[in-house]
């Protein structure tokens, strides 16, 4: 009984670690570029909102506050401008 | 069940092996069904390790006492409950359990593999089969629970589980902290896998924050659950006595929360990228030093359930993690410099580097104080033993410190903070924090730590609530919305930082619990005859009677105690302390009474009978404020759950529609 059970087991696992290899339909590739700039445009929507709460609740001064954003609006339209090539 | 259980682990062996070699195959050729491949093994490693303990489970729930281990932990008078949680009662079985979790945490990586493909992934998915398959390979050659009994005959019973462990906490605290442990491998496997691939973007960061987190919230609850079990079971009236085996816990949790603060300061500023990969590597490095100090039996320790003669292939693996991770960083030296630089000391970045220096500060303190009797052994000839004492002078000073720092890192504005922006944020809570300490002293509280503590809470109290208050007026302002609402969408919007404020909540609260439970306790020794009683603060206890207690698993006494308030005679609590004495191995052990309130916990043991067998040695202690450790710990839970939540889809956000559509 156990050494069919272990038999099955690995007959599982095996299949498991296997199966891309055998599997005919083409591996979804690695898309690094694409990752990159999402991760990029998280970020600066990120750090776009807590500038943003930073104005509201005192922490930055106007003028600070207009460069800062001015600047990561440009950062932001850029990395958009390339997702959308994508 | 015990030959498919070892076959399991066997698999489970070969599958890591496997997904290293595929990982790094993939990782070097960008081989997209290298990394499948890798991923699916990694998930089938995970099925063999669950395989594998739920065949030692089986064993102990049918006292297969053909197993060496399962024999010397277990025996049939013990609870259900009990015998599944002797799995981990000693060495052979925590390390199985521990390469398990990590299997688990293995498979969840490979899961997000498969899903996000970037350059990173193939490395971090060996990186962690690597760490797993290092605990494997110490399980199945050196500390195998499968192994059978060296005996002519199966013996009826068993040796029976320490009478310790025989705790409902020890069903949950170990595998929380295992979970902890392990967890962290991820983040080391990512940087790994980061420096590898060159690809030392914030996006792996990232990744390896949310990990850590996740890692950091079991530690953090897998260390005050353990605190909570030394609490309830050992009888001494504390929860933290800088015992190695807490200290091995303590360490890496020191190091990962040193990093989750760094990282936002890499995150936001590009600045710090050496210092992280530095964290991480430490905090995994502790993590694995911590078991080999608790494992090996290099240090003494109350804990020592679980040693064993497995320290050298420990220190061989540090050996070649530490290497690796040398020359690696070695290596990418020029892509880990900082793009800025720090422009003045006065800004929010400056302030998280402050905090990091505090939290190395009591890592290496604490580490010295676990090293010593081991390094005076060896140069001096004689084990000089390091007690609370030298702890907590030297770490006490630094925790303050971290308290005084909780409140003005996440206020302080980034790159340089005007005197306006100080002046506005910190005024009204620093007279908050002096009025508070000087209403202590003028009210008698004696120490100095005690006071200074107290009123740095007050202090950092303040500035997250008047953070809290501006937020939502800021919400409240942009859409008229109700205060609880707004403070939902301030939640839902910077979850990272609101999070992270309750986090800082949750600490305060239970450095009040910490303080006053510590500085202000109240002990005392006194027996007590049937009918008599004995006041202690503000309660009278009477000893109703003694009773005797006779169970399957072990005999003993009760002493029934009926606690009064003083003030008014008000029956407060019926506590009924115990003396146990196991049979099958003839350990004695203490059941503490307790009353829990959110005021003080009453909290009494029983000694014994004195030598006329009349009178019951009694032991007491009133911990002030002591719930507000758990429940401050709960709200740093809370807090690490609101920070893990998902955040909805960028691409709905209004920001960015509305910048994209300028672009």
């Amino acid at each position: 009984m156990e050494f069919l059970a272990s038999s099955i087991l690995a007959l599982i696992l095996i299949i498991m670690a296997a199966r891309p290899y055998l599997s005919p339909a083409a591996s979804q590739s690695f898309n690094e570029e694409e990752s990159y700039l999402l991760e990029q445009k998280r970020q600066c929507l990120q750090v776009l909102r807590d500038l943003d709460l930073d104005h509201a609740t005192g922490k930055v001064v106007l003028e600070e506050y207009n460069r800062m954003r001015a600047r990561l609006e440009l950062d932001l339209a850029a990395i958009l401008k390339k997702l959308g090539r994508l | 069940m015990i030959e498919l259980g070892h076959f399991a682990l066997f698999a489970a062996w070969l599958l890591a092996l496997y997904a290293v070699i595929a990982g790094v195959f993939a990782g070097i050729r960008r081989s997209s069904r290298g990394l499948e491949s890798a991923a699916y093994a990694s998930i089938g490693a995970c099925i063999a390790c669950t395989v594998s303990l739920a065949a030692l489970g089986y064993g102990f729930l049918t006292h297969d006492y053909s197993v060496q281990y399962v024999w010397q932990f277990s025996n049939r008078s013990m609870d259900w409950i009990y015998k599944l949680t002797a799995i981990w009662g000693g060495m052979d079985g925590s390390m199985l359990l521990w390469a398990f979790i990590l299997s688990i945490s293995g498979a969840l990586l490979a899961r997000q593999a498969l899903q996000y493909r970037i350059s990173v992934m193939p490395w971090a998915v060996a990186g962690v089969q690597q760490s797993l398959l290092f605990f494997l390979t110490v399980v199945l050659f050196l500390t195998n629970p499968f192994r059978y009994i060296k005996a002519p005959f199966i013996p009826p019973d068993g040796n029976g589980l320490n009478p310790l462990l025989q705790n409902p906490y020890m069903a949950v605290h170990p595998p929380l902290l295992y979970l902890g442990f392990t967890t962290m491998a991820v983040p080391f496997a990512f940087c790994i896998g980061a420096l590898l691939s060159g690809n030392l973007s914030n996006e792996w960061l990232r990744l390896t924050r949310r990990w850590t987190l996740v890692a950091w919230g079991f530690l953090t609850a897998g260390i005050v659950l353990g605190g909570h079990w030394a609490y309830l079971e050992l009888g001494w009236g504390g929860f933290w006595a800088w015992d190695p085996v807490e200290n091995a816990s303590f360490l890496p949790w020191l190091t990962a929360t040193a990093f989750l603060h760094s990282v936002m300061v890499q995150e936001r500023k590009n600045m710090l990228k050496f210092w992280n990969v530095l964290l991480i590597f430490t905090t995994y490095f502790l993590t694995v030093f911590g078991t080999f100090l608790t494992r090996s039996g290099v240090v003494q320790s109350v804990h020592a359930f679980a040693e064993s003669d497995v320290g050298w292939v420990f220190l061989l693996y540090l050996a070649l993690i530490s290497i690796a991770a040398v020359v690696l960083i070695y290596i990418r030296r020029a892509e880990l410099r900082s793009e800025r630089k720090l422009e003045s000391l006065l800004s929010r970045e400056a302030f998280f580097l402050f905090n990091n220096l505090a939290f190395i500060g009591i890592m290496f303190a604490t580490l010295w104080g676990v090293l010593f009797p081991v390094l005076s052994e060896k140069v001096f000839g004689e084990k000089q033993t390091v007690l609370a004492p030298y702890f907590n002078k030297v770490t006490v000073p630094l925790f303050l410190a971290l308290i005084a720092l909780m409140g003005v890192g996440p206020l302080i504005a980034w790159r340089k903070a005007s005197v306006r922006n100080l002046r506005e944020t910190f005024l009204l809570p620093l007279i908050a924090g002096v009025c508070a300490s000087a209403l202590l002293v003028w009210a008698g509280v004696p120490d100095f730590y005690p006071t200074l503590t107290y009123g740095l809470c007050v202090f950092v109290l303040f500035t997250i609530v008047g953070e809290f208050y501006r937020g939502m007026a800021v919400q409240r302002a942009a859409a008229r919305r109700s205060m609880a609402a707004s403070a939902a969408a301030l939640f839902r919007r910077h979850r990272t930082r609101y999070g992270g404020y309750l986090v800082h909540l949750g600490v305060l609260v239970a450095a009040v619990g910490i303080t006053a439970s510590m500085a202000h306790k109240v002990e005392q020794d006194f027996s007590l005859a049937v009918g008599e009683e004995y006041r202690v603060g503000r309660f009278v206890l009477s000893l109703k009677g003694l009773r005797p207690i006779e169970t399957a698993n072990f005999t003993g006494l009760a002493a029934d105690i009926e606690a009064r308030r003083a003030s008014d005679g008000t029956v407060v609590a019926l506590l009924a302390p115990e003396i146990r004495r196991y049979r099958r191995n003839d350990e004695s052990t203490t059941e503490v009474a307790l009353r829990m309130s959110l005021r003080e916990d009453l909290y009494l043991v029983l000694a014994g009978l004195d030598d006329s067998g009349q009178r019951a040695a009694l032991k007491v202690f009133i911990n002030p404020l002591q719930v507000w450790l758990w429940i401050g710990t709960i709200i740093m839970l809370v807090g690490t759950g609101v920070v893990l939540v998902p955040r909805r889809q960028e691409s709905e956000t209004p920001v960015a529609a509305a910048v994209e559509e300028r672009a």
